[in-house]
């Protein structure tokens, strides 16, 4: 909502400035946005008055005008002569420089000298009308002499406001002027409008308000003998300033009370209302109405309309018809001041894609007890600007009528909810000075206005004294009460470690849009009946590109990677810890699961380039590493690793990472095909665990073990297996075949080469033998460690190696 | 004979002072004071002497045995040191060379802030909360006093799956379900940080960001509870001169409400174009729990009271970081995210 600082004086009485009333506002809720004030492209120009007009005597279409700019009498020559002796027309004087960056001097023009130039408004870039059609001729009332900007008020602070939606009173003039009033204690002065009573010469008005829910009231007017012409230039200026391009004089009345009052109008050509009758109704489905800006419209029996008793002539609260609008021709005018139900218009103007300044305010609320009073307004303007005259009475329909509300207030809740110490006496003067009737008693009745609409119960007013005595009033205390200890529930603090856990292994935690392409899934190599690819759909999505919600966090990953590489960042380490949506059956009658997943994605070489290491290009076994550090940290001890096959990964270099006896991950090396579908060089290594699963066997404490009395003993084993016997197998047999005493079995080298036979490995582990209870003798263990290799070679086939 | 010692002290003492390795020290070593060495072999003869002269010799032999001794742990200390010289002189590296970095990871520093955030709230007394990022029209709107047609959902446009779920445009429906949950209990301290989603896209507006959400009910709560627990964080996060600031403003979920504006921490209210010269920049909305959201969760509005707040988690993050642009956010580029120690 634009305020322009001297229209809104015509209010209330204004002893702060523009800036110094901003701060007010602002500080009281209304916030303002900025002060501005119409962009002026010109300098030196003043208000001259005409004396004399004389024809050029040696040019035909040259003037020669007499003026007073003021300070002395001038000639000017002129090229037309669209004005007349007294009146009052814009002066470039020598000096001034015209939008554009013309400088006016003086100048002979065919033997007269010609002491500067008189204005259009186009020269002035002043999107008043007349534009170019001759010299701008100004009110009567301007000042001879002074600058043309102060004597239009065109550098008049507007103060822009960016209200709330609960503040609809303030989208007008005079809701604003309430506002001002009570937080510096002055008062609102309104226009009068009273109107002579006429008996009326043209046919009265039949108004009908058929859809009675959508419109609660419906006040006319008819204004007879109309003048269609361009409206006095100060008016013209103040709907500049309101951001409203002026039209003609009874176009720009409407909006001028609408800015005043805001209260939105409408103006038809009476005579082209058949029957001269107005029906309130919805629309007929199928119904056609060609609206002012020349479109056609199709209606649905959602929309309200007005209509003649032929046709619909506008529609409700948003935009008007083509055909009854109001023409240079027109000879009678029918003023329309009405209530219309918000929602109804809201939907309305999203269907057809409108947002007029009429439809902003009946959606936001508009008091259905200001529409008479507007209507006078207007009609009062009409007439004192001498555009027509009025035409019998004001015709009400008026539905329901609505009364201002009486709401309580304990000035002990106020205190309390506040944590303010006020005296009841200035809480009621808080509503006084807003103009609200009180009456005092044990509590404060306070009968608020239907313009406040915003005012419903206790609550409200208690924040109105809040709001008024001003919020930097109170006081700043910490609640009172019992204690409360700030805790982290187990998968908070889990979470915490897992971040911890994997940024002190080297990775860099990445956050991506939970929203993906749904192309995503092809990229990946999905097959078509993967569960991965059933997907919620947002329904209104920006881009398609951010248009369904992710089943996995790989993907989002993937594309961080790309951005990386095509920045010439090479060498990543990134995980990401965020939900993804996994839906029930459509139509979704549940929301979705949104486990938190974790996806982590290596790709390059580490450590980084250094002059005494060379970076080695990572692999499957960093990741798996990461991970298994991760499972051990967390304290999971009963964790699988085993191969398995999945679409967006490489055969082969794929496992699934299982804990108990539930899958809770996988990890693997990304398919080629799929780093071609994403533009990827190098090779990536990706995994993705479910931590809503995972987290469920976490045991975050540690469990302190005694440290050993007795030494250990390590003995090196080597075996030759088939590739088809995996390690696992291997260790899992010399657990089991050892017993007890076992107590640790690392893989130390794996070979394959000439002393080797074909598609078979040597592995050769370090095992720790230790008894809790006593030293280990030679004997125990050789026999021991004898006993594992004959266990190994008769159930994996596997040979010793010396 | 005392000649004969003379001698062998006076050979002794050059052949250990000539020695240069331990070998060296060992072969001197069994020369003089080995079994058949020469100081043992003097001893031996000294049967041959007057009874006179024994005790004379054999002292002497003795302080000369005892010499040698000390002698050669002497220079095998020296030898020792010499030997540690070098090597220290070998071992000798440009301590300018760069040292072996660590592999370091680094959270996100949306992350960071939500955590500090987060533990600003603990040290006070809350706990966590979560809740779905995909939400119901109940707990996204109208159990926030936002029924449907309300113009304050214009606010917030949103993402929707079908006409009663979308994706929640604020962390207060965890607010909602918070006190569902624990209705009619007091006392309710709680924090929940989250994403949310509005459909916007521009230099300031994301359409996927984070918010926290506060939430305190109790038995007597006021306004002036509200700001002094927002001016207890506001110290611990920004710097413990911070002011703060509430403007009333419209929240249709509190009642009164209030914006939230601390001390510019770029000039630190000296006005600056950050703060578009006004000394305070918004970072906050808050305001008294509405008495209809307070009967809708389960709490008599008669009875107790609360406070809620909400932040965004991105603005706090620029503000801390002087990142200038929103979007950088979620480009991850690594060359942003490393920078954020």
């Amino acid at each position: 909502m634009r305020v322009p600082y001297t229209w809104l004086k015509d209010f209330v009485d204004l002893e702060l400035s523009a800036q110094e009333l901003a701060d007010v506002l602002t500080h009281a809720g209304i916030e303002v946005d900025e002060i501005t004030s119409l962009q002026l492209n010109f300098s030196g120009v003043v208000v001259a008055e005409v004396l004399s007009v004389e024809k050029h005597p040696d040019a035909n279409k040259l003037f020669v005008v007499r003026v007073n700019d003021g300070n002395e009498e001038k000639t000017v020559v002129a090229g037309i002569d669209n004005f007349a002796p007294g009146d009052k027309v814009p002066l470039a004087q020598p000096g001034a420089v015209l939008p554009g960056g013309m400088k006016i001097r003086k100048a002979k023009l065919r033997g007269i000298e010609s002491n500067g130039m008189l204005c259009s408004a186009e020269e002035l870039d002043l999107p008043l009308s007349p534009g170019l059609d001759g010299v701008l001729v100004l009110d009567a009332e301007a000042p001879v002499g002074a600058p043309l900007e102060e004597a239009l008020y065109l550098n008049d602070p507007i103060l822009v406001l960016d209200l709330t939606p609960n503040r609809a009173d303030c989208l007008g003039l005079i809701g604003v002027a309430y506002e001002v009033a009570a937080l510096t204690g002055k008062k609102v002065q309104l226009p009068n409008n009273n109107l002579q009573v006429t008996k009326a010469q043209l046919p009265v008005p039949r108004i009908k308000i058929e859809a009675e829910d959508l419109c609660n009231r419906y006040v006319g007017l008819v204004i007879r003998d109309v003048k269609t012409e361009l409206s006095p230039i100060w008016l013209q200026v103040r709907l500049l300033q309101a951001g409203i391009r002026p039209i003609s004089n009874i176009v720009d009345v409407t909006n001028y009370v609408m800015w005043e009052y805001g209260q939105p109008l409408h103006a038809f050509d009476y005579d082209t209302l058949t029957d001269h009758s107005i029906i309130v109704r919805r629309a007929e489905a199928g119904e056609i109405l060609t609206t002012l800006d020349n479109t056609e419209r199709n209606l649905t029996p959602e929309m309200l309309v007005i209509a003649d008793t032929k046709r619909a002539v506008g529609l409700a609260g948003v935009m008007g018809g083509l055909e009854t609008e109001v023409t240079e021709n027109t000879k009678n005018v029918f003023l329309e001041s009405a209530h219309f139900a918000a929602a109804n218009i809201r939907r309305t103007g999203r269907a057809l894609g409108l947002y007029s300044e009429a439809q902003q305010r009946f959606e936001k609320g508009v008091d259905v007890n200001g529409c008479a009073e507007a209507i006078r307004r207007a009609a009062r303007l009409l007439e004192i600007l001498g555009v027509g005259s009025v035409d019998g009475e004001v015709i009400d329909e008026y539905i329901s009528p609505r009364f201002p509300k009486k709401i309580s207030m304990r000035p002990q809740r106020a205190r309390k909810l506040l944590g303010l110490e006020i005296s009841q006496l200035e809480m009621a003067n808080i509503f006084t000075r807003q103009g609200f009737q009180v009456e005092e008693g044990t509590q404060l009745h306070v009968t608020v206005p239907t313009l406040r609409a915003d005012l419903q119960e206790e609550v409200d007013l208690i924040e109105e004294v809040a709001r008024i005595y001003g919020y930097d009033k109170i006081d700043t205390t910490l609640p009172k009460g019992v204690i409360t200890q700030g805790s982290l529930t187990g998968k908070q603090r889990a979470l915490r470690k897992v971040k911890a856990v994997l940024t002190g292994c080297g990775l860099t935690e990445a956050i991506c849009y939970s929203f993906v392409s749904p192309h995503q899934f092809e990229k990946l190599c999905l097959p078509e009946d993967s569960p991965l690819r059933h997907v919620l759909k947002i329904s209104n999505p920006l881009s398609e590109e951010q248009s369904v919600m992710r089943t996995m966090l790989v993907g989002g990953l993937l594309d961080v990677l790309v951005y990386n590489q095509n920045r010439n960042e090479h060498n990543l380490k990134l995980f990401e810890i965020g939900s993804v949506f996994l839906p029930a059956e459509e139509p979704l009658a549940t929301l979705p699961a949104e486990p938190t997943m974790l996806g982590i994605t290596l790709m390059g070489a580490f450590p980084v380039e250094h002059w005494q290491q060379k970076p080695v290009p990572t692999d499957f076994f960093e990741l798996k590493g990461i991970i298994e550090v991760l499972l051990e940290r967390l304290g999971v001890t009963d964790s699988v690793f085993s191969a398995c096959e999945l679409p967006w990964c490489q055969p082969g270099q794929t496992a699934a990472l299982s804990v108990g006896t539930e899958q809770v991950g996988w990890l693997g090396r990304i398919h080629p095909d799929v780093l071609d579908n994403y533009d990827l060089e190098q090779p990536v290594f990706a995994a993705e665990i479910n931590l809503e699963q995972l987290l469920q066997h976490v045991r975050l404490t540690a469990e302190y073990l005694p440290l050993p009395r007795y030494p250990a003993v390590l003995r090196d084993l080597a075996v030759v297996v088939p590739d088809t016997v995996t390690a696992k197998e291997v260790i899992d047999v010399i657990y089991e075949a050892g017993g007890e005493l076992v107590e640790d079995v690392t893989l130390f080298d794996l070979y394959r080469g000439p002393q080797i036979p074909e598609n078979c490995r040597s592995l050769a582990f370090a095992v720790t033998y230790r008894d809790l209870n006593r030293t280990l003798s030679d004997d125990v263990v050789t026999d021991l460690h004898q006993q594992i290799e004959t266990t190994l070679q008769e159930r994996l086939g596997a040979k010793l190696r010396s | 004979m005392q000649e004969q010692l003379a001698e062998i002290a006076k050979n002794a003492r050059s052949e250990i002072n000539a020695a240069q390795t331990e070998e060296d020290l060992k072969k001197a070593q069994v020369r003089y004071l080995g079994k058949k060495g020469e100081i043992t072999t003097v001893l031996r003869g000294m049967g041959k002497l007057s009874p006179e002269e024994r005790p004379v010799i054999g002292s002497l032999a003795n302080q000369i045995r005892d010499e040698i001794t000390t002698l050669l742990k002497e220079r095998e200390e020296n030898l020792r040191q010499e030997a540690r010289k070098r090597q220290m002189e070998a071992d000798r590296v440009d301590v300018t060379l760069p040292g072996r970095p660590v592999a370091q990871g680094f959270l996100h520093p949306l992350t960071q802030v939500i955590e500090e955030i987060c533990d600003i709230f603990l040290g006070m007394g809350f706990s966590i909360a979560e809740g779905p990022e995909v939400e119901t029209d109940y707990y996204n709107f109208e159990a926030l006093n936002l029924p449907k047609d309300h113009p304050a959902r214009d606010m917030q446009d949103s993402f929707y799956f079908q006409p009663e779920m979308l994706l929640r445009t604020h962390t207060s429906p965890m607010q909602v379900r918070t006190m569902e949950k624990v209705a009619p209990q007091v006392p309710v301290r709680i924090i929940a940080p989250g994403k949310v989603y509005r459909r916007d896209d521009d230099a300031t507006h994301s359409p996927m960001f984070h918010q926290i959400e506060g939430l305190a009910i109790d038995y007597d709560i006021s306004l002036a509870d509200l700001k002094g627990t927002l001016l207890s964080f506001a110290r611990q996060m920004f710097g413990p001169k911070q002011q703060v600031r509430l403007r009333p403003s419209f929240f249709p979920f509190t009642e009164p409400s209030a914006e939230v504006d601390i001390a510019c921490v770029i000039c630190e209210g000296s006005g600056c174009n950050v703060c578009k010269h006004t000394g305070w920049i918004e970072i906050l909305g808050s305001g008294m729990v509405h008495p209809k959201v307070l009967a809708m969760s389960g709490y008599d509005p008669e009875e107790h009271t609360g406070y809620a707040f909400g932040m965004g988690i991105e603005r706090i993050a620029m503000l801390k970081y002087g990142v200038n642009d929103l979007r950088l956010f979620f480009q991850n580029d690594l060359r942003m995210l490393r920078q954020f120690r």
